[in-house]
Order: structure tokens, then sequence, then C-alpha cells
């Protein structure tokens, strides 16, 4: 009994670095290093906020500038379907170009949601006026369509160089226009063409529930003299003309 | 050291008695019935034993010390950590604040980016139609007498080229334009689809050829 007096001291040590070490201070070695992990990758994630906070506001701050760019994309790849404006700026390519347009498909694709049925039965085929007017159609699959396109099926006549002056306006137009198929045959020096121009549309901005997570997409060099040359000379608009306007104060406006 | 005289002749006389030594005290002897032992009675082994008690109770006092030290840097290090946490987490909850209160400006952004990316997508992707006419056209024009009356071109490049040529060895020419060096920087895989004809009404041919040019829009720097 004495000597356990006597070791008391040693006995509590030990009973402390057997017990206490294991139990209590290795887990506390493990829980500190695992919350200065996440400390540290708090730190990360706030900086990275902190971050896009700043260009947040440095873009707030030039919101005019973010507006003609967007307003700069929008007009190339419109998110609303101005079918309209859209049919009668391609005709005007054709009509410009020489080309006489003799047919007018329009073929709208997905208008709604996936449940709804997509306007395959929908498509409006119409000859075209003197006046450039379209009337209602014939039936065309529109399985070639890419998604949320709208495809425009032309018929035309005319030459050879008139059509290639046709393409090149496509290719130079603002709002993006893509030539599908394209099909001519030849009578003579006269040609037949059928041409189906795909115009694409951008869809919405992806948004996630976590967007304020996510980097702050930023415009590359190259973004920007997209931008430049979207605004320039080398892309014209073909969907900005004006649309004719009906009679006005008659009681048919059909008449 | 012992001291040794120089040797000396033997005597037989006995050596002088030196008077007795004083009894010398005795041990402890602590079994010795009746005697008194003023003397602590503590061996070399206890007193070995006392100062390794010593020591192992300074190191174990120590042990003890370090061990509080460690836990008190413990709890110095998960305070500072707490206390960081909690920074951070009045940091993103202001920058959180700051993003959501600009949702707008980041939609805009966003939408801008998309629609340039798809923009320069399309642009870079698309078959110049008016290149492959033209070059269709080159390629005819060097050969008077072949008549070029069907063109399909797909959007993937993929061309039929239908027409007439008035003798083979015009149609020769017009497959030579088609295929020369020159005419390899626009199109690959021309394959003869079908051919027909005779040498007084001439022929008629299809050919299916891949037109290799992308993009109708180049950036300059």
């Amino acid at each position: 009994m004495k000597n356990l007096k006597s070791y008391l001291v040693a006995i509590v040590a030990i009973v402390i670095v057997v017990f206490l070490v294991p139990t209590v201070i290795i887990p506390q070695f493990n829980a500190i290093a695992a919350s200065y992990r996440v400390v540290n990758e708090d730190s990360k994630i706030v900086s990275q906020l902190e971050s896009k906070a700043r260009k947040l506001s440095d873009l707030a701050n030039n919101v005019d500038k973010l507006d003609a760019n967007l307003e700069i994309a929008e007009e190339a790849l419109p998110i609303e379907k101005d079918v309209a404006r859209l049919v009668r700026g391609i005709q005007q390519l054709a009509q410009t170009g020489g080309l006489t347009v003799t047919t007018v498909k329009i073929i709208p694709g997905k208008t709604a949601t996936a449940s709804a049925t997509p306007a395959t039965s929908a498509q409006t085929s119409q000859p075209v006026t003197s006046a450039g007017a379209v009337s209602p159609a014939t039936n065309t699959s529109t399985a070639n369509s890419p998604k949320g396109d709208l495809l425009v099926e032309l018929g035309m006549t005319g030459d050879d160089n008139n059509f290639k002056t046709f393409l090149k306006a496509l290719e130079s137009s603002k709002r993006l226009l893509v030539l599908s198929t394209s099909k001519s045959s030849a009578t003579g020096n006269n040609f037949t063409y059928s041409v189906v121009v795909s115009a694409p549309f951008g869809q919405l901005p992806t948004i996630s529930a976590d967007q304020y997570t996510k980097p702050l997409p930023e415009l590359s060099a190259a973004d920007k003299k997209l931008l430049e040359d979207l605004k320039s000379s080398l892309f014209t608009n073909v969907t900005n003309n004006p649309l004719p306007t009906g009679p006005k104060g008659v009681t048919d406006p059909f008449k | 050291m012992e001291n040794q005289l120089p040797s000396q002749p033997p005597q037989n006389t006995p050596p002088p008695q030196s008077p007795a030594p004083p009894p010398a005290p005795k041990a402890a002897e602590p079994d010795e019935p009746g005697g008194i032992n003023l003397l602590p009675q503590i061996t070399e082994n206890e007193i070995k034993t006392g100062v390794y008690k010593r020591k192992i109770n300074v190191v174990a006092i120590a042990v003890i010390g370090l061990i509080g030290v460690i836990i008190l840097l413990i709890l110095l290090v998960r305070g500072y950590l707490y206390v960081q946490s909690n920074l951070l987490e009045n940091r993103r909850k202001e920058a959180v604040s700051s993003i959501q209160k600009n949702a707008s400006v980041e939609v805009k952004a966003i939408a801008t980016k998309e629609k340039l990316d798809k923009i320069y997508t399309l642009l870079t992707t698309t078959i110049p139609s008016s290149t492959l006419v033209d070059q269709i056209d080159k390629a005819a024009l060097t050969s008077p007498t072949i008549a070029v009356t069907e063109v399909d071109i797909s959007a993937n490049g993929e061309t039929f080229v239908g027409g007439s040529a008035k003798t083979s060895d015009v149609f020769k020419q017009w497959v030579g334009n088609l295929t020369n060096k020159a005419a390899n920087d626009y199109f690959d895989k021309v394959n003869l689809v079908s051919f027909s004809g005779n040498p007084t009404d001439g022929y008629k041919f299809s050919i299916k050829l891949s037109f290799l040019k992308k993009g109708v829009y180049q950036q300059t720097p």
C-alpha cells in the first residue's frame, strides 16, 4: 500500500497516457485536421465567392455595356421566334440576290414542351404571292430539324450567280441562318432550287439552384472579337425590316 | 600500498603484540536482540529506490504537464479554428448576399456567354456553301462542255453532283479537276455514283464528294 502511494503520480501519468491519449487527444488531432481542411476549403470557396461578387459588382456598374453585348448576341441568336420577320428576311435575301421565290414552307420544329406534339403536321406551305405573302401549307417531317430550330424551305428559280449571291448573304447574315440542305436542278440556264434554311434559336440561360457557387462566365478575347465582328459590316441584319402593315380603318382587313 | 623493509634475516622471536584495536562499531544488525541502533537503517537499495521514485515522479509530472500543455494547445487551436470558421461564414454570407443582389446581372452575363459560344460554334462549323458551289463551278468551267445539272448539298458537306459530259475525255478532265492537288484542299472522297451514256449522245454522271472546308467565319487577329 505504501509503495502504491509513492507511485501514485506515476500511476496517474500512466493512466492519463493510456486512456486520455488514445481516447481524447488523438481523436482531437484528427478532428483538428478535419476542421483545418474544412476551414481551408471554406476559405477557398469564400475567396471565389468574394471574387465573383467583386466581378459582378463591376459588371453591375457597367450594365449598359453588358446589355449592349447581350443585345448583339440576341440579334444573332434570339430566344423569341419572330417567325414572320424571319421568313420575310430570308425571302428578301433571295429576292435581293436575284432569285425568284416560288414557295415557302415553314417547319416550326418543337414549339412547346416535350409533352406537346411536335409540329410535324402543323407546318405551313404556301405559294408566294407577288407581294411576298405566304399561304398555308403541306406537311413535312421535322425529324431532321435540330431541336428548337426553325426550318424554312424555299423554292426558288434563278441562275447560278444569283444562287451564290444568296448563299453568301445567308452566310453573312447577322441573324444566324444555316443552310441545312440544298437541291438544285437545271434546265438550260435556268436553275430550280429547293433550299432548307435552319434558323437556330437561343435557349434560356442555364441557371441552377446553386448558381451562386459557380464561377461567373467571362468573355474571352475571341468572344470580344466576335462581338465586334457581329457589330461590324461583316454581318448584315436581314430580319430588322419592318413588316408591311395591313389596311387600317376597314371592316375586313383581309379584303 | 604495502611498504616493506629491506630483507632482514628471519628472527625467531615472536612478533611484538600490538595493542588490540577497539571493537569496530557493528553495522546495523536489527535482529540483534537487546541492541539499540541509532543509525538510520537505510540500505543502498533503499537509497537507489528513493532516487528512482523521485525520477519516476518527475517524469510522471512532466508527462502530465506535457499532456496538459497538449490539451491546452488543442483547445487553443480548436478555438482559433472556430473563430476562423465563424469569420468565413460571415464573409460567405456577405459574398452570397452581394451575388444574389446582382443575380440579374449574372443571368445576363451567362446568357451573353452561352449565346456567343453557340454563335461561334455555328459560325465555325457551318459548311461554307457559297465556296462549295464556287469550287464546283470552277471545276466545271475548266471543262467547258460539262453541264452540271444537279447539286445537292447537305449540312455535313456531303454533296451529290449530277451532270452530263459530251465526251469521255471531258468527263476525265472534270474528274481530274475535282481530284487534283488544288482541289484536294476542298474535296475529299470523290466517288463516282453512276455513269452512263455513249459516245454519240454523251455521258451522264453523278458524283458524291465531301467538302472539307468548314466555317463561314474566321477571326482575324
